[in-house]
């Protein structure tokens, strides 16, 4: 039997972006507030301090902050016909394993979704006609629309020290930024990323093919910066340890540098760590939640009751959490009925290698996660989709991420994997190659969805995360589209020698990672027959259970996430503040 | 110097290097960097190390025969100093991005080339020898330069300063100086008199050091 | 090779007792990739590594294991090769921790054959694939040629190799080609990750491509197009 704790107003299941946004916001209301995070507490010092966090070995190869797949694992299949097997050995995506969450070694490539994803379904069958989609695609329109949720990017854009230059301030597009970029209020509160020289030439030879180039907005501040809540942020310093590390300078956004510490203060917020959460425990007539259950790190089963639950672990995991608690009618592929786990989604990326003469250093280990120029001429619908036959687009760009070499050490196709000829390759050309990256949309489909796992079960007992996917042709077509473009823009940079294009093909694969960006499976909608959640992320069945992230997302965007569950956290947090507690139990009246 | 004023005038308190817009992907060469790739040569930088030039007075009077001071005097090592950064030190008392009342009227009677023979010369003379310091006994100073301060968001001076004598890159010197020139620079970053960092990055951080915390920094780099 | 005067900086480093001439960033076309310090005239011979004191490897598999890491990467004109940056005794140090033991390897049952998309589907922890994979190259040696792998000749050994790498050894119930994707993963590492974990001696797999290691910050090198980087390398043990 579990203990019992005392009750609480709010539980929320995860210490990560969402948990910390919407926990301090809940807890400056007044509510009593409890945040139960699975991972152990992880600071900027003294813990991720040089030299000993520049170790790729580490954190790269042995997922230092990353999920561990010993404990807790997805099983993958492409096809419902499939058995869907363990991904064995990690290397799949990084959801994290501590404190802070993914928002602390992600790499803080930071974008608002343009206002075209929020009513997909409609505006592109309005311009192309419904056809334009493709037999089996399950993409939706959100029940919210870029406008509403403006102000909400604005204040999480001044909440991580967003770094960029406004490319449309309150509708009027200014010169020298993005064309493309959507309509904001505010400019960005600290200027662009440092340009390392492959993005440069990138930014070159892209405008020379009339396209329009810009420095990628990024969630590493550019300077020294005191945020929205008060705190500090320093100046990055392009370590080139910035994926899957939690940053040495204050400078990556994350919950521990930009809100933890503030919500830490507030008398009713409450931080416990190392607390697993099992599932949400729901009254008897299951429609309602009373608490969840969570194990310590003693292995005791704990029980904590909530007026009030909100699922805030990595992404999908929030859907894990739902099936796994009986939460809304699980989506059935074969049937079409049912809604949870519906509209997986992940991110179709794609590469061009580029190797140059030796007349240019590209100093990959001058580096940070998101020092890119980068183009969103085939975003969205920025380019016309109607000879081209899908729906969707991508960003084109040369980022410089890193020069650690175990994982970077570019050599040529055709070059032996090991010998003296990969040696001699490997030493030509370390400094002399670089590639341009292509981060693609991503659409659902009717076959594509989560669900648990028959079979494997974790650490504590419980169905695995079932992934079963492959791409719709859309997103092959959409690949192989950008992929061309990227190779010809290529081509027309300086020094180039090889231009090499890796476009992505079925199928869709759980060995290589592709990005971290998996989504869906709570999808946000208007109408409870496709979708788990409303518009305020509560569910339609459980009305005081609310979900965050990632998950509910219907389909992926070209564009990273965080930024748009960002604004959706603050989004959530002030409709529960404003709306829910007036009439607490039931569903906010749209 | 002018990019700097015309950036600022668009309302931003940037520094030339940093992009006001997001469409320009290069940035000019610092002058330090030209005048360094113009010239190897450190003859005469040796020279006026010894002897100085005009209304300089000689170098070594204050930083000591090849560029080590002697020990108790507040002026700060030269020898083995990464090249860049002594240049650009030298162009910004120069032109007064560092104010320095000793330091301005000999840096203004050099050249550019004379600067980057200077500096060429001081980074190619060697390091003190130095005596691996007793294991200190674990204190604010050892701390803050290998930690930082997580409630002050203060990281590890070793994380960009390097925790040896080179530094930590072209313009981030070595730390390892006397306890007065520490001491007065952190006071000079914090009291803004001091301004020619990067991005205003040391200014904002001595702001959040006390006095104590400088004092013991400084005493822990000068044993170093 | 830089064309700045001859540095005579001295650095002392806590770990190795030697004199390391460093060259500043050079500037201009002509710098090159002067990864290696230039020698200053004065430089004290290296010590000799401590011979490795295997805790995984018996004294028959350490030696394939080094004979194989010397044919992966092998030393030759480009420089040293996995035999000087210690490979193998980092290989060995890895299999006999935690990581070796599968800490990080889901293990749970059913093991069921899969499509190459749903990925290693075995039971094998990286130990025991290494540990039976080496055993069953000795006998695809002794098959072949008579004698034990480390015996072979330079050629005998890269084809039994690449016959590993194409999967056309019979390792029962290890598909050689595992074994040997398994075995070129741990070789990369063990070249190129920080030397304190018992490879890359010497920084030998950084100063092969030039890669600086823990360095403190580019911030102001970055924007400083077309400039070649000539410091020397730093591990995390050189600046602890």
């Amino acid at each position: 039997m579990a203990k019992s704790l005392p009750a609480v107003d709010v539980v929320l299941v995860g210490g990560g972006w969402t948990g910390s946004v919407i926990g301090k916001e809940l807890a400056a209301g007044g509510l009593k507030v409890v945040v139960l995070e699975r991972g152990q507490p992880r600071w900027t010092s003294p813990d991720f301090q040089a030299p000993g966090v520049r170790d790729e070995l580490k954190y790269t190869r042995r997922h230092e902050l990353h999920q561990n797949a010993a404990t807790e694992t997805y099983t993958f299949r492409n096809r419902v016909d499939e058995t869907a097997l363990p991904m064995r050995r990690w290397q799949f995506a990084f959801p994290a394993n501590h404190l802070g969450g993914a928002g602390t070694h992600w790499s803080g490539a930071y974008y608002r979704w343009d206002p075209v994803e929020f009513k997909l379904r409609s505006h592109y069958t309005q311009r192309y006609g419904a056809r334009i989609f493709e037999d089996g695609v399950t993409a939706q329109d959100w029940p919210l629309t870029y406008d509403e949720l403006e102000p909400y990017f604005d204040r999480f854009d001044y909440l991580v020290g967003a770094s960029g230059f406004a490319g449309n301030l309150k509708g009027v597009v200014q010169p020298g930024g993005n064309p493309f970029e959507p309509w904001r209020s505010r400019p960005y509160p600290n200027p662009p990323m440092r340009v390392p020289y492959a993005s440069a030439l990138f930014g070159d030879a892209a405008a020379k093919l009339g396209y329009h180039p810009y420095v990628q907005p990024s969630a590493l501040s550019t300077r020294p910066y005191v945020n929205s809540e008060g705190l500090q942020m320093n100046s990055c310093v392009y370590c080139g340890f910035c994926s899957n590390f939690g940053c040495e300078q204050f400078a990556k956004a994350s919950p521990q540098v930009c809100v933890l510490p503030v919500a830490l203060k507030l008398p009713t917020f409450e931080l416990r760590t190392g607390a697993h959460v099992l599932r949400v425990d729901l009254d008897g007539d299951r429609k309602s939640a009373r608490g969840v259950t969570y194990v310590d790190g003693s292995g005791a089963e704990i029980f904590q009751p909530a007026q009030l639950v909100i699922l805030c672990a990595f992404a999908i995991n929030n859907t894990r959490l739902l099936l796994l608690s009986g939460i809304g009618r699980p989506y059935d592929p074969a049937t079409g009925e049912g809604v949870v786990g519906r509209n997986y989604t992940h991110q179709t990326s794609s590469s061009v290698s580029l190797f140059f003469d030796e007349s240019v250093d590209i100093n990959p280990f001058m580096a940070a996660g998101a020092a890119a120029v980068t183009m969103d001429d085939f975003c969205t619908d920025n380019f016309d989709h109607g000879p081209l036959g899908f729906v969707g687009g991508g960003y084109i760009q040369i980022q410089v991420v890193s020069g650690a070499p175990i994982g970077n050490r570019p050599v040529p196709p055709g070059t032996p994997a090991w010998g003296s000829a990969w040696k001699k390759a490997t030493k030509q050309y370390y400094n002399h190659a670089i590639p341009i990256t292509i981060t693609g949309s991503s659409l659902p489909v009717r076959g594509g969805y989560l669900s648990l796992d028959p079979t494997y079960k974790d650490a504590w007992g419980q169905p695995l995360l079932r992934i079963t996917y492959d791409f719709p042709e859309n997103d092959i077509k959409l690949s192989a589209f950008l992929t061309d473009k990227g190779v010809q823009i290529g081509r027309a940079m300086k020094g180039v020698t090889i231009a090499h294009g890796n476009p992505r093909t079925r199928p869709y694969p759980a060995t290589a990672y592709q990005s971290t960006h998996i989504n869906g499976g709570a999808a946000m909608g208007a109408d409870p027959k496709n979708s788990v959640v409303n518009r305020y992320g509560q569910c339609w069945d459980v009305p005081n259970v609310f979900v965050t992230g990632a998950a509910l997302f219907p389909q992926n965007s070209c564009y990273n996430p965080t930024g748009t569950i960002g604004a959706l956290s603050y989004w959530t947090a002030d409709a529960i503040r404003r709306d829910y507690l007036r009439a607490p139990g039931r569903l906010i009246a749209s | 110097m002018r990019r700097a004023l015309a950036i600022a005038s668009l309302g931003l308190a940037v520094v030339p290097a940093m992009l006001a817009r997001s469409s320009q992907f290069d940035v000019a060469p610092p002058v330090w960097q030209v005048a360094l790739a113009a010239s190897k040569d450190t003859d005469t930088g040796k020279m006026i190390a010894a002897q100085g030039k005009g209304t300089a007075i000689a170098c070594a009077g204050c930083h000591g025969a090849n560029g080590t001071p002697a020990t108790g005097t507040p002026f700060p090592r030269l020898a083995g100093v990464p090249v860049e950064y002594v240049a650009k030190q030298l162009f910004d008392y120069r032109d007064g991005s560092r104010p320095n009342p000793m330091m301005a009227p000999i840096a203004k009677a050099l050249s550019d080339a004379e600067i980057a023979s200077l500096a060429r010369y001081y980074a190619s003379q060697d390091v003190p020898a130095k005596h691996t310091p007793a294991a200190a006994a674990p204190n604010r100073g050892r701390e803050l330069a290998r930690y930082g301060d997580n409630p002050l968001a203060i990281p590890a001076c070793a994380d960009c300063h390097g925790s040896d004598e080179t530094g930590g890159g072209p313009v981030l010197p070595p730390l390892a100086q006397p306890a007065a020139y520490t001491t007065a620079q952190l006071q000079a970053f914090r009291t803004g008199e001091r301004h020619n960092d990067a991005d205003g990055v040391m200014r904002q951080l001595a702001r959040r050091l006390s006095d104590a915390d400088i004092q013991v920094l400084a005493d822990y780099y000068a044993g170093r | 090779m830089s064309d700045d005067a001859v540095p005579r900086r001295r650095i002392f480093l806590r770990q190795v007792a030697a004199v390391v001439g460093a060259a500043p960033l050079s500037l201009g076309a002509a710098a090159g990739m002067a990864a290696t310090p230039p020698a200053s005239g004065a430089a004290a011979p290296e010590p000799a590594p401590a011979e490795h004191a295997w805790r995984f490897f018996n004294g028959n598999e350490a030696r394939a294991v080094e004979a194989a890491v010397a044919r992966i990467i092998p030393t030759d004109a480009t420089g040293p090769g996995a035999r000087e940056a210690g490979v193998a005794a980092f290989i060995d140090l890895q299999l006999a921790g935690a990581w070796g033991d599968g800490a990080q390897l889901y293990r749970h049952p059913p093991f069921l054959p899969g499509t190459p998309q749903q990925g290693y589907q075995l039971a094998f922890t990286p130990a025991e694939m290494l540990r039976l994979g080496f055993a069953k190259l000795d006998e695809s040696a002794r098959k072949a040629h008579g004698a034990a792998f480390a015996d072979l000749t330079a050629q005998q050994q890269d084809e039994l190799l690449a016959s590993a790498e194409q999967g056309k050894l019979d390792f029962g119930a290890l598909p050689s080609a595992v074994f040997f994707g398994a075995l070129l993963d741990l070789v990369m590492e063990g070249f190129f990750g920080d030397p304190i974990y018992g490879g890359n001696r010497d920084k030998i797999g950084w100063k092969l491509v030039g890669f600086p290691g823990v360095h403190a910050s580019y911030a102001n090198d970055i924007d400083r197009h077309g400039v070649a980087w000539a410091r020397p390398p730093a591990s995390i043990g050189d600046v602890s």
